[in-house]
């Protein structure tokens, strides 16, 4: 079956249960997915997994309350079950005063992601075939551990006063950690298209990481630095915003940390923040979990906070505009994020540091203060020491404790080159690398 | 559900593969959130699947499928089998199963008050009486109530004769009350944090925490804190409650005694461990009286199970006895590793993830002391309360935790609060400071619903048994 074949069997099945329902408003979600991950370490394949899964969340309406209820199965007699019994049981629940109606559509959406037939389809063989691809550039003494995954999704949105949106797009992911006797290093590639990865190039830029890092130095105090943070490290701060601030469910609440400050300035000039599914880097989706179209979204312009993403029910409790951001009952988060680039490189940054730390990954990061934007963490796979603008050795791993919004405050330099990063939690963002000061290194490890 | 898993056995039997097994798994959910006086969510989830696992050629495949049938189970059994050859292209060793024999049987969690029996009604006159508890101290911001339930019901066959069927009942419940002021926030959460405590079992378990008789208190906390001084940094003696224990031990004792993590197979994502394979029986984990136990026959533990996704059924281990390390969590897998049997620890999130070491119920062990003596003990320190955030690096070494309420000990006796609190330290000097825990009257097995690990991620539910226990010269405070 075509993609083009599935996507209409699934609106055929979906758009009948809706129209069988015996409520007064229907919402539709489904999501299903194809996906397959090859997983390595100790230079061998050792757990290979491949699932078929859907999940589809029925939301129905009896008066101002709704009932919801979500099965795994696209089956007819299924979803007029789910039907059924999401009005059963919106029927038991008391009135909403915050209820609001199904997204009324159709909408017209800006973008379609790419969907790549051969991603989708990946055979076992092929990604082992990679795999082996990438052991070919492990350095002797080292041990490879990673993931391949491919795999497709197809998300969609119907409602019975007219959304009808479905699309699919294609993932491919490769991840490589090359652990030593005295250090590591690790890479990452994602792409549309899995012929767009080169586990060979990526392995190489891990083994460089990793032999640059050997032999670590273990007696450089904790305290202030001035740090030099690469893609993970940035990205990982982006998605702490993302869950603890720009959110609108938190900002409806009062809890996220941009209450309260929309139009100051809270961070420096250098940094501007915006929201982007439509941008082909970011792997959005064109639409959101009520089906409303994603939309652009700045959230901090030139260090002043401008926004928050929005679903049309937080969007109605801040008396704001819906941005195209829900993620259903979790309220509203922007998840495809883009931190502007700069105007250096990673090398000049370097040059231009007489003493610091540069800090390849972040490693198992968490909230401290959601409101004051203070995290914790450690580093991992690749801390070096920066001397008279040079890489001088590498570092034994350190603990940070950081408020996270000064270090973009103090970020002065910021380099020109962005790029697709997953974060340790989940999630990802296209950022840049940045340089800022006093960096607050507050524990050490003994590795 | 039988006949469909002797089909797949017949079947399985003749692709000449090496050992096979079956999980057909239906899952039910409910989940309710009252937040400030209205119906937040409520959403009832059932799904159903089924996976294989084939080893062939000395290698795992594993493939699942949303659609129960014959056809379904030949196909997908088929593809685990090209997927276990495509690893044999690229291994170093076969995987070998320990010789644990096939087992025959049922479990069912045991319980009394089944919550998917009780209507949705009763359910919400809770969680709202909860909600307006918390809502009536002044300065309060938020106030949520919460339940969770979950049903799984779990078919296992494997080609060499193992036929189990289980139900696993699980129920959760809890409250959080959040106060904001001038910029800042302050939460407290009852019985615990992330939506509150979790036990196998039914409502009867949950009943004794009397959280609605506790919602006004954990809201006037809330606020509370707001103008409480923040935590000094400092080196000091702390006392741990319970609950926070658990993630203490969950972190810095659960995950680095997990053998494939010791072994490097998780190493791209979560990391290694520093319990090295040469650390057994010669590694000082703590101090003498530190005992700690892997338990999954533990009545009422999340972690509480007949048999594991192995079919190895469920123990009792020693883990750390006199301070010294022991025992890894294993399975049929990686116990020959070490010369031994599974212990029964191979748990899969869901039928769609193959199974990996997951903690099961990781306990530190009552000790002697009353909690009234053992702070009046304690000439000068900190207590600390509820967990607010978790952080331990790539191979459990250094940690740091931030919990919701600390108190200071002068004197043998608890005084003014503090907000913000946190604490840092090393796994093994930590543990080697502990100079003592509480009894059995104190003792409580707390939930952690939430244990992330593996690719593709999986959540494992697990649970730690603790009493309040004291370590000495522990660095808290730290600020960012």
């Amino acid at each position: 079956m075509s993609t083009a074949e599935f996507e209409n069997a699934v609106r055929e099945r979906i758009e009948d249960a809706i129209a069988g329902s015996p409520a007064e408003d229907t919402e539709i979600l489904v999501t299903s997915n194809i996906s397959a991950l090859t997983r390595f370490a100790n230079n061998q394949i050792h757990q290979n997994h491949h699932e078929e899964n859907a999940e589809v969340t029925v939301r129905c309406a009896v008066g101002r309350r709704w009932g919801t209820v979500t099965t795994n199965s696209l089956d007819p007699e299924a979803l007029k079950k789910a039907v059924d019994d999401a009005a059963d049981a919106a029927r038991l629940l008391p009135d909403d005063p915050e209820f609001i109606p199904s997204a009324e559509g159709p909408y017209r959406y800006s973008f379609t992601p790419e969907f790549d037939k051969p991603t989708a389809e990946c055979e076992p063989s092929r990604r082992a075939l990679m795999v082996k691809k990438g052991f070919e550039k492990v350095p002797d003494g080292y041990e490879a551990a990673g993931t391949l995954s491919t795999g497709a999704v197809t998300l969609g949105v119907f409602s019975a006063r007219g959304i009808s949106a479905i699309t699919s797009a294609t993932t491919a992911e490769y991840t490589i950690l090359l652990t030593g006797k005295t250090s590591s290093g690790y890479a990452e590639e994602t792409s549309r298209r899995v012929t767009a990865i080169d586990p060979a190039a990526i392995a190489k830029r891990a083994a460089e990481k990793a032999i640059a890092g050997e032999n670590p130095r273990s007696d450089l105090d904790i305290g202030r630095y001035t740090v030099i943070l690469e893609e993970e490290a940035v990205a990982t701060f982006l998605m702490f915003f993302s869950w603890t601030g720009f959110g609108g469910q938190e900002f409806a609440d009062g809890e996220s940390f941009l209450c309260g400050r929309l139009g100051e300035k809270i961070t420096g000039e250098n940094i501007t923040i915006v929201d982007d599914a439509a941008d082909p880097r970011t792997f959005g989706l064109p639409f959101d979990f009520e089906g409303m179209p994603r939309q652009r979204l700045t959230i901090i312009e030139h260090g002043i906070a401008r926004g928050v993403a929005h679903s049309r029910k937080t969007a109605s409790k801040s008396g704001a505009l819906p941005t195209g951001h829900s993620v259903g009952p979790w309220g509203a988060y922007p998840t495809n994020l883009i931190l502007s680039p700069g105007d250096s490189s990673r090398d000049e940054m370097i040059k231009a540091t007489e003493r610091g730390i540069l800090v390849s990954r972040f490693h198992y990061s968490n909230v401290v203060d959601p409101k004051k934007t203070v995290y914790t963490g450690l580093t991992r796979d690749g801390t070096f020491l920066i001397e008279n603008g040079e890489i001088a050795c590498g570092l034994t791993n350190f603990r940070w404790t950081q408020n996270a919004l000064e270090a973009l405050e103090k970020a002065d330099m910021i380099s020109a080159e962005q790029r697709f990063n997953s974060a340790f939690f989940g999630g990802g963002a296209v950022v840049p690398a940045i340089r800022t000061h006093e960096f607050n290194f507050s524990g050490k490890s003994d590795h | 559900m039988k006949e469909l898993a002797d089909f797949f056995r017949a079947n399985a039997q003749r692709t000449g593969v090496s050992y096979a097994d079956i999980r057909i798994t239906g899952l039910a959910r409910e989940s309710l959130t009252v937040k400030n006086g209205r119906v937040d969510n409520i959403s009832k989830s059932a799904e159903a699947g089924f996976g294989v696992r084939v080893l062939h050629r000395g290698c795992w495949g594993f493939a699942a499928s949303n659609h129960v049938n014959r056809a379904e189970i030949e196909r997908i059994t088929m593809l685990a089998m090209e997927i276990a050859m495509a690893s044999s292209t690229a291994k170093r060793e076969d995987v070998r199963l320990d010789d644990t024999p096939a087992a025959q049987g049922t479990y069912v969690t045991p319980h009394t008050k089944d919550p998917f029996a009780w209507s949705t009604e009763e359910k919400l006159a809770l969680l709202f009486d909860w909600n307006k508890k918390m809502k009536s101290v002044k300065g309060l911001t938020n106030a949520t109530s919460s339940m969770d339930f979950f049903r799984e019901e779990q078919y296992f066959a494997s080609t060499e004769g193992a036929l189990i069927e289980q139900t696993i009942l699980e129920s959760g419940a809890g409250i959080e009350a959040v106060a904001i002021q001038n910029g800042e926030m302050q939460r407290r959460c009852y019985p615990n944090s992330f939506r509150g405590q979790f036990h196998t079992g039914g409502w009867e378990l949950l009943e004794p925490y009397d959280i609605g008789g506790n919602a006004e208190r954990i809201a006037e906390e809330a606020v509370m804190l707001l103008s409480a001084p923040e935590l000094p940094h400092m080196r000091t003696t702390l006392i741990i409650e319970g609950a926070q224990l658990g993630l203490q031990v969950h972190e810095s004792i659960g995950h680095p005694i997990e053998l494939d993590r010791v072994l490097g197979m998780e190493a791209a994502y979560a990391g290694m461990s520093f319990v090295t394979l040469d650390k057994r029986g010669n590694l000082k984990y703590g101090s003498d009286i530190m005992h700690v136990t892997a338990d999954a026959t533990l009545p009422g533990g999340l972690g509480t199970f007949g048999w594991d996704d192995d079919g190895v059924p469920a123990q009792r281990v020693d883990i750390i006895k006199d301070g010294v390390f022991l025992n890894y969590l294993t399975n049929r897998e990686t116990a020959g590793i070490v010369g031994q049997r599974s212990n029964g620890t191979n748990r899969a999130d869901g039928f769609n993830r193959a199974p990996i070491i997951r903690m099961t119920n990781i306990n530190l062990e009552p000790g002697t002391w009353e909690l009234d003596a053992l702070i009046a003990d304690t000439e000068d320190g900190i207590w600390m309360e509820t967990n607010k955030s978790w952080s331990i690096d790539d191979r459990r070494v250094n940690f740091q935790f931030g919990c919701e309420l600390a108190r200071e000990i002068k004197g043998g006796k608890l005084g003014k609060v503090y907000k913000n609190p946190n604490y840092t330290g090393i796994t093994t000097e930590f543990w080697g400071s502990m100079d003592a825990v509480c009894n059995k009257n104190h003792w409580k097995i707390w939930g952690t619903p939430n244990c992330g690990k593996g690719q593709p991620s999986q959540t494992a539910h697990v649970a730690h048994g603790t009493a309040p226990a004291r370590f000495r010269n522990v660095e808290v405070g730290v600020r960012g």
